[in-house]
């Protein structure tokens, strides 16, 4: 039957399948009812996200329900299959059960291939389902592909994208045809905003936004509109707000529209509410947008750098045929402006600007996994391989008594698909809960995971990953062994010793295979060690330890003098360094180690410079003894200090690397340079801190809030260093907050060491996954080689209790055995090393200040490889040595 | 139809599991049918429901065979039924059997009351 408004019936119709038909019969009609009523009362109207939630949670249910069912039901089966004769029963259901209790009675070997499966499916799955979620799902927005970013880039660093100008986005709306809309938004330095209308202030994520930007990103208020271009203007006080919002702040109330929000104390009408589930595709987090300012003049000029754009290409219009007009466009504004033609556009389609790096990483962590994958399955292949041929003296008496050939390979057949089923399922529970551990432990940054989770293509992915290879691992070794002659078979020792040579040297081969595999993991995994090592102990110039940062944001309703602001500051600054515990503190606008921001032109002042000499130096606004919170040492002059107060001639302090590019072999200490119209003299040079997590250092110019904070509100981040064993001292700082300002809401609060930490999270991340995987591997490695030896040992017990019956020293045959693992593990040595020279050219994106072909880490794993080996030789090897004689003829 | 008595003690079948439990107490009210039971147990929780029908049908059919529970015929059916589902009603031996259940968390709550483990009825916590 079917329901008007009730997506997934094919999806309905694979759940209700995976239960035993008798209960389907019983119950199929009610379930569907179940599902339907369900999907009403949850997921109906509420956008993809719920969909997929709801789908996630049945589908989840019902296959461990299912599972459960069905293995109940092959133990009933079991137990009255156990008083049928085994030639009474035929087909495909008493291949089954022979399978079953074929595995009953050796059920270490069902058990270890159940895990190996489970354990390379489960990884597998799991980090496909991140793929999906992230690269792989389309974007939900309408026409995602045709929605690009607009940014302007310098032609002498064609790679290095830039902001905008916003005279430059006006040229662009007015003149560009390629697209349908176009329009500016702002997030260089997005500070959010205070809330109030609830029992305290909330913090809520505001992003400005020009008109047209709703339509750009495919969406449109449910309730009210979007802005128009006469708004676009600073003393608009308007808002667009989320779905959420509009639920706790204004009572969902349909005739929101025209209401009001208060944010930073400014009274905000609400224009527009926007439809649940859509989140915004740059900053998903986002509550509230306000009308972007777009209006020439003040700091809407040519050479500010601050706007953000996004557009939706025109139909039948290509990215390429877009971005060739806008880099013509970018040659007219040339004309029109002095800075601009040495500058282009660049284009990019929304896809990659929300993945971002994250997709590479994870296209590189699946193909990891895939060869721990293949490691499994090769690991699985041997196992079926040595029961094969274990099995081949029964296999031969059935011969022999009239059981056909093919009826023994469908039985070898269905013990592999069986377990591989068997495999398969387990490998989805393992994979769910990988999933789990991935969401916890994924780096900050990684887009989209909100849309993770274990929804049926996932399902669909592991069942069809598993079941050919179930297959594939059963078929040889079924074929091989049912075609040992009988009379070998049943020959001298009943081991068919022809077959089990061939058996032996297909094993080897295998095994080669594993250790070759599992070598390129482990060498992959030692360069991203390696460059995580370089990361880590990259010189940064600071010391993060024991300093705690967090934020206080003064609304410009209250503290829109910058007196106010100042002396806010000061008063804080003061009341924090007199804490007990507090080693020193202070304040900067932008935090160490957190990128290039704010460049602004810094010209230097001596005779013998140009006028138009322009430098690109990042600006700092600090307060209060942050370079003695954050361990940056003066290297000459002094630092800045309650001398440069706001009456107080302009003086900054710079660091080395400033001194040095604009002052070359002299002193700086004394200097002038012009930065944003004013002459400031620089009175200190500090070292140089780094603004990546690499190291990497560049022209920094340091102002005093107190001189400073008249250029605009300055949203401060307070640096507080503590003496060794003090305790938390954010209670305190919070009570100091409020005992300033009641209405002040303390935010962000975050060790330093953590913010440096979160810009090497996605490296620590992927070096930590395929560090995981080849740990693995290496076990599956020596669980192979461990099997194969095992089986030398066992074939060749008579030679060993002849060499010892002869004289053989216990050290010689452990030589025997060890050698023939060594020999193995050269073998995949030689095979894993030029694939790994290969292959490692992959991490080139991920890995810093290291070579992908580093030799000593190719050194060092091929030792651990060796160490590998030899451990899962030893066992065999002692085994051999403990061969009696007597009992290896008697067997003989 | 099973049987609405069993041979068994009401006591063999201590402790109930959490959701048959729950599942006794909301019929022990009125028959209902599947998706209504599980709307009543789980009240609306913000994430929506979180059990699957296979689960819940699985458990039902548990119930029956152990006589908890039985199909509810049309008398049987509260007013205004919908006459294509199939509604569940609690039998006598089941609810015996919820009866003894609540006695035995009761006398657990006692013994955690005794123990300050948890705030007792009447006392400021």
């Amino acid at each position: 039957m079917t329901s008007p408004g009730f997506p997934g019936q094919g999806l309905l119709h694979l759940l209700l399948r995976l239960h035993p038909r008798e209960f389907r019969e019983r119950h199929g009609e009610e379930m569907r009812r179940y599902l339907r009523d369900a999907w009403r009362a949850d997921a109906a109207g509420r956008g993809p996200l719920a969909a997929l939630r709801f789908w996630a949670r049945m589908a989840g249910g019902t296959v461990r329900t299912a599972l459960s069912q069905r293995l109940g039901l092959l133990a009933r089966r079991l137990r009255s299959a156990a008083g049928r004769e085994i030639a009474g029963a035929s087909g495909g259901r008493g291949d089954v059960v022979r399978a079953l209790r074929s595995l009953r009675r050796r059920p270490v070997f069902g058990v270890v291939v159940v895990l190996v499966l489970a354990l390379g499916l489960g990884a597998n799955t799991a980090v496909f389902s991140v793929l999906h979620a992230v690269v792989l799902t389309p974007l939900p927005y309408p026409g995602p592909d045709r929605i690009v970013r607009l940014y302007r880039t310098d032609l002498d660093a064609p790679g290095e994208r830039n902001y905008l100008p916003a005279p430059a986005f006006l040229h662009y709306r007015e003149h560009a045809g390629s697209f349908t809309v176009l329009a500016a938004f702002y997030d260089y330095d997005l500070q959010g905003a205070d809330l109030t209308g609830g029992d305290r202030p909330e913090r809520v994520e505001v992003v400005p936004a020009g008109a047209g930007y709703f339509r750009a990103v495919g969406t449109e208020p449910f309730l009210g509109r979007a802005f128009r271009r006469d708004e676009e203007r600073e003393d608009a006080r308007l808002a667009v707000v989320t779905h959420d919002i509009w639920r706790r702040y204004l009572e969902a109330d349909p005739d929101a529209v025209g209401g009001t929000l208060v944010l930073d104390g400014v009274e905000r009408t609400v224009v527009g509410v926007l439809p649940e589930g859509f989140r915004d595709p740059f900053h998903p987090e986002v509550d509230v947008w306000v009308p972007q300012d777009l209006v020439p003049g003040g700091y809407n000029h040519w050479d500010n750098y601050y706007l953000s754009a996004v557009g939706r290409l025109a139909p039948g219009v290509s990215v390429e045929e877009a971005r060739a007009e806008i880099e013509a466009l970018t040659r007219r504004q040339g004309e029109l402006d002095s800075g601009a033609e040495d500058e282009s556009g660049e284009l990019v389609p929304l896809r990659e600007v929300v993945v971002g790096e994250a997709g590479s990483m994870l296209w590189l962590l699946w193909g990891a996994v895939g060869l721990l994958l293949l490691v499994a399955c090769v690991n699985v292949a041997n196992l079926f391989i040595a029961r094969a041929l274990a099995r081949s003296r029964e296999m031969a008496i059935r011969s022999a008594v009239g059981g056909g050939r093919g009826h023994l390979v469908r039985e070898i057949l269905t013990e592999s698909v069986v377990l591989s089923v068997v495999g398969a399922l387990a490998g989805l529970g393992v994979g769910a809960a990988l999933i789990r551990g991935l969401i916890a432990v994924a780096p900050p940054g990684v887009p989209r995971l909100d849309a993770l989770g274990f929804g049926p293509t996932i399902l669909v992915y592991g069942v069809a990953l598993s079941l050919p290879a179930g297959l594939l691992f059963g078929l040889a070794p079924a074929v091989r062994a049912a075609r040992i002659p009988v009379a070998e078979a049943l020959g001298s020792g009943g081991r068919g010793r022809t077959e089990a040579r061939r058996h032996a040297r297909l094993r080897s081969a295998l095994v080669i295979g594993e250790v070759a595999a599992a070598l390129v993991l482990f060498i992959g995994a030692g360069v991203l060690v390696k460059s995580f090592h370089r990361i880590r102990s990259a010189e940064l110039g600071i010391d993060a330890g024991g300093v705690t940062t967090f934020r206080v944001h003064l609304p410009d309703a209250r503290y829109g003098e910058p007196a106010d602001r100042i002396r806010f500051h000061e008063e804080l600054q003061r009341r924090l360094e007199a804490l007990p515990g507090v080693r020193a503190a202070g304040a900067i606008h932008a935090l160490p180690v957190t990128g290039e921001s704010w460049i602004w032109g810094t010209r230097p002042r001596y005779p013998d410079v140009r006028e138009t000499e322009y430098y690109g130096a990042n600006q700092r606004v600090v307060e209060g003894r942050y370079f003695e919170a954050v361990g940056l040492s003066l290297v000459q002059g002094r630092l800045l200090g309650a001398e440069d107060g706001p009456g107080d001639p302009r003086r900054v302090v710079v660091n080395r690397a400033l001194a040095g590019r604009l002052f070359p072999g002299m002193s700086a200490v004394g200097r002038t340079v012009r930065i944003a119209g004013s002459d400031v003299r620089i009175v200190g040079v500090v070292e140089d801190a780094a603004v990546d997590p690499l190291g990497r250092t560049t022209e920094i110019v340091y102002h005093d809030h107190s001189q400073f904070g008249d250029n605009r509100n300055w949203e401060l981040h307070q640096v507080v260093a503590l003496r060794s064993g003090a305790g938390d001292v954010l209670p305190a700082a919070r009570r100091i907050v409020g005992e300033l300002d009641p209405r002040l809401v303390l935010f962000g609060a975050r060790p330093l060491a953590e913010v440096v930490g979160r810009g090497v999270a996605r490296e620590r991340f992927t070096m930590l996954l395929l560090t995981a995987f080849a740990g693995v591997a290496a076990l599956l490695a020596a669980v192979g080689i461990y099997g194969v030896l095992a089986s030398v040992v066992s074939r060749r017990r008579p030679e060993f209790g002849v060499r010892v019956a002869l004289g053989a020293m216990g050290r010689d045959v452990r030589r025997l055995v060890v050698r023939e693992g060594a020999r193995m593990a050269g073998a995949g040595a030689l095979l894993g090393v030029p694939a790994a020279l290969l292959l490692t050219r992959l991490l080139e994106s991920v890995v810093h200040d290291v070579s992908v072909t580093d030799p000593w880490v190719f050194i060092a794993s091929v030792g651990g490889m060796v160490a590998v080996v030899a451990v899962a030789s030893w066992i065999p090897a002692w085994r051999a040595t403990r061969v009696d004689p007597v009992e290896a003829f008697r067997a003989e | 139809m099973s049987e609405t008595e069993s041979d068994r003690a009401p006591e063999a079948l201590l402790p109930l599991k959490p959701l048959e439990f729950s599942i006794l107490l909301v019929l022990s009210r009125e028959p209902s049918y599947g998706y209504e039971i599980v709307h009543r147990i789980e009240d609306r929780p913000a994430g929506g429901i979180h059990l699957a029908p296979g689960n819940l049908y699985h458990v039902l059919d548990r119930m029956v065979d152990d006589a908890l529970i039985e199909e509810a015929d049309a008398s049987a059916r509260p007013e205004g039924a919908d006459g294509r589902r199939r509604y569940y009603a609690v039998t006598p031996f089941g609810r015996r059997v919820a009866e003894l259940e609540a006695a035995r968390l009761r006398a657990v709550v006692e013994t955690a009351e005794s123990l300050d483990l948890v705030p007792g009825a009447g006392r400021p916590e």
